[in-house]
């Protein structure tokens, strides 16, 4: 009898509880989780090499408890379509839309921020048909060996929790819940947060900011104003929840050097020395390109040719912080050139640059540049080039320079 | 298997061998299609490089007269010349003479015609004197004066057998040619030139022929090259045509027995520009206004010898080459700057 007993009361046990496991892993199974790349909000673009490792272990969480995952190709299509880089994927109206678009259950986003050896990182879970936040996380590590164990931990942590949250519950959320409080969070300690038709709500610090809402709908669509001395001011749409990722602010350049290589003077390079009046729209330029001229012949000497340039310019219509750039700029320039092994005198080429173009793209946070300039000497002074024709190298195309810029101050 | 292993292995081992083959053969096909002077070129031209002494006549030579100058090189011994000839006014000529380094040395004014040669006595003849080949001064007035009837090369040849001078030029709109010679005179008080005589009446269907350059070969029983070309014909723009290289030997012309045939029988190039022949160490040097490049041509074949990319338009500079090579000389005439140029070939 003891024996049957023994045998009987695991067997009850395994008969009531299998079915309850059972029911939890086909819900699990049954939920289809769209987990977006982690963003990186590191200043200029930095410790961008974490990006990948940092959103699989995301990714192998979620998995691992058994959610469906969306394949990336159903989202990025919706993504490309909207403008919306893939890796900075943030705000919450774009996850619910993306994820929508997806016909995901669930959406998971989040982004880092790495500073004088920590790390902050902040992830959210969204429920996509409710269109509202399910649970998140804001932390800070030190980064070091061990900080890859500690972030597994923590998304694992998060997805239980995501798993007990959308699991039946005892008390269901009606359309009428309201939200008292909102809690902004952002990496941007000093940002000041003004809600629409509100006064302004506080500056975040520590990373957050509560506000109280008295109540508002969860789900309501709202206009966040942010602004920080030295940063851009920008909107940002946000859907009410309890708690809402604010994204930070582009900082505004007064100052930034650009690195400068030119067809027709390949044999040297240059640099230029902008001054923003008006932060990343107005600028003045002083650029200083030094180059050899390559003898082809063995009686030839190398002349060597130094382009000083004073350019005033400015961006059109893309704001501070599009992606792509472009503008215009004009001016006066000297080529001295010096011809060695001979008495010769310097010659000067005064010219006029009636017209720069260029665009620029962010690559990594810094703009690669491409420009082009129309350049007409003068013939004043001891002049190589006379006057009149714009300045042409090979097939009689204008001088076109690639380049860099780099934020400075 | 193994006997298609081994054709592998070879295979292998034929491309390993070929890899830097390919990579030298790429490097001289760079180097021979001066693709890489093209990815390297510059805005300033090329000659910029070449470029070892100047001369500004900006302030000398308005913009207006610079076109009624030729720029002549004259060798005599071991003195050397550049001089810049021109009457832009049509009312009296002036000369501007520079040593080989573009040194000033003298300008002469008020002179009648415009040519300038070395004589049988090694004295420099401009226009209408005779001056020393040491010092430049005036010896006395020549029984005529010298006409230049080409903008390049030199103005009269000397067969030494007889001490002829043989001036040349073209009668415009025919197809004959003209000289005027001095055969027994002693320049220069007693040497005169008789009227032009026609030496010979070109066959075939040429019309409108343009003396362009007279070149000596520097040989006294050597050749002469002509120059000539059909304005209406062969060039793209400004003064570019078709040049025909004419060698025959200096003694053919006093004697009258320049070929009939010499033309259709000549060497020609295409797009030449007819203001900047040259001849230098054997080659005439001419510049290819549409490719913007100098050409060194082999005159008896009229074949490529050489090419060099200028990078920049030389169609309005006048050049003189020193017969012997080392040097040659250039007059923008947009900028009136005299430049000395090293030898790019």
């Amino acid at each position: 009898m003891r024996n049957i007993r023994t045998l009987v009361v695991p067997v009850l046990f395994l008969l009531a509880v299998v079915p309850v496991a059972w029911s939890a892993d086909a819900r699990v199974a049954a939920t289809s989780v769209c987990v977006f790349p982690l963003s990186n909000l590191t200043p200029d673009g930095k410790f961008q090499e974490h990006q990948k490792p940092l959103s699989d272990a995301v990714e192998q969480e979620f998995a691992a408890v058994g959610y469906r995952m969306v394949p990336a190709g159903q989202w990025q299509a919706e993504a490309a379509k909207e403008k919306v880089p893939a890796d900075r994927i943030t705000e919450a109206p774009v996850v619910l839309r993306l994820g929508q678009g997806a016909d995901a259950d669930m959406a998971v986003s989040g982004f880092y921020w790495m500073e004088g050896g920590r790390i902050l990182i902040s992830i959210q879970c969204y429920d996509v048909k409710a269109g509202t936040l399910i649970t998140g996380f804001l932390h800070t590590w030190r980064f070091n060996l061990g900080f890859y164990n500690s972030i597994h931990a923590e998304i694992a942590d998060l997805v239980q929790k995501v798993v007990f949250l959308t699991g039946p519950r005892l008390i269901t959320l009606k359309d009428s819940v309201r939200v008292d409080q909102i809690t902004f969070t952002s990496p941007q300690d000093g940002m000041e947060v003004l809600i629409e038709g509100q006064d302004n709500v506080g500056r975040i610090k520590d990373g957050t900011l509560v506000f109280d809402t008295g109540g508002i709908k969860a789900g309501t669509p709202l206009l966040v104003q942010k602004r920080q001395e030295g940063y851009h001011p920008l909107s940002q749409s946000i859907i009410v929840a309890p708690e809402v990722a604010l994204t930070p602010l582009p900082r505004e350049n007064r100052l930034s050097l650009e690195l400068d290589w030119t067809a027709g003077q390949l044999e040297g390079a240059g640099a230029t020395l902008r001054w923003y009046p008006v932060p990343d729209w107005i600028m003045v330029n002083f650029s200083e390109y030094l180059y050899g001229q390559i003898p082809y012949v063995q009686n030839a000497s190398l002349p060597i040719h130094a382009d000083s340039e004073l350019l005033a310019g400015l961006y059109l219509f893309l704001p501070p912080q599009s992606d792509f750039r472009f503008g215009v700029s004009s001016g006066v320039g000297t080529i001295l050139s010096w011809i060695p092994g001979t008495t010769l005198p310097i010659y000067t080429d005064v010219y006029l640059n009636l017209l720069s173009l260029w665009g620029e793209y962010k690559v990594a946070g810094f703009p690669i540049l491409l420009r082009m300039d129309v350049k007409i000497p003068l013939g004043l002074g001891t002049s190589l080039l006379g006057s009149g024709n714009v300045l042409t190298w090979g097939g009689g195309i204008p001088p076109i320079t690639v380049g860099m810029v780099l934020p400075w101050k | 298997m193994e006997m298609n292993g081994l054709v592998h292995g070879g295979r292998s081992l034929a491309m390993r061998a070929a890899a830097p083959l390919i990579v030298v053969a790429a490097v001289l096909t760079l180097g021979s299609c001066q693709v890489l002077e093209f990815i390297f070129g510059s805005v300033f031209p090329a000659t910029v490089g070449l470029t070892k002494a100047r001369a500004d006549l900006s302030g000398t030579i308005d913009s207006s007269s610079a076109g009624a100058f030729n720029l002549r090189v004259v060798q005599s011994g071991s003195n050397g010349y550049v001089i810049l000839v021109g009457n832009p006014g049509g009312i009296s000529t002036t000369a501007y003479v520079y040593d080989l380094n573009l040194n000033p040395v003298t300008t002469l004014t008020g002179l009648t015609g415009d040519g300038v040669l070395v004589d049988v006595n090694g004295n420099i003849d401009i226009c209408s004197n005779a001056y020393s080949p040491t010092t430049m001064a005036n010896l006395g007035a020549l029984g005529g004066s010298i006409y230049s009837y080409n903008p390049g090369g030199v103005d009269g040849l000397q067969n030494t057998g007889t001490s002829e001078l043989v001036n040349l030029n073209f009668t415009q709109g025919t197809t004959t040619l003209n000289f005027v010679s001095a055969t027994s005179a002693v320049p220069p008080a007693s040497w005169t030139f008789p009227a032009p005589t026609a030496v010979q009446t070109f066959t075939g269907s040429v019309s409108s022929l343009q003396l362009n350059a007279v070149f000596d070969d520097g040989n006294p029983s050597g050749n002469a090259i002509l120059v000539v070309s059909q304005p209406t014909s062969g060039g793209n723009n400004g003064n570019a045509a078709t040049c025909y290289f004419m060698t025959t030997l200096k003694a053919n012309f006093p004697a009258g027995a320049v070929p009939p045939t010499l033309l259709s029988s000549s060497p020609s190039l295409d797009n030449i520009e007819t203001q900047c022949v040259g001849y230098a160490q054997g080659s005439i040097i001419a510049y290819d206004a549409k490719a913007g490049q100098f050409l060194k041509v082999d005159p008896a074949s009229g074949s490529i010898q050489k090419t060099f990319y200028t990078g920049s338009d030389m169609s309005n500079t006048r050049l003189g080459y020193l017969v012997a090579g080392g040097y040659f000389y250039g007059f923008d005439t947009r900028s009136r700057v005299l430049t000395k140029y090293a030898t790019w070939w």
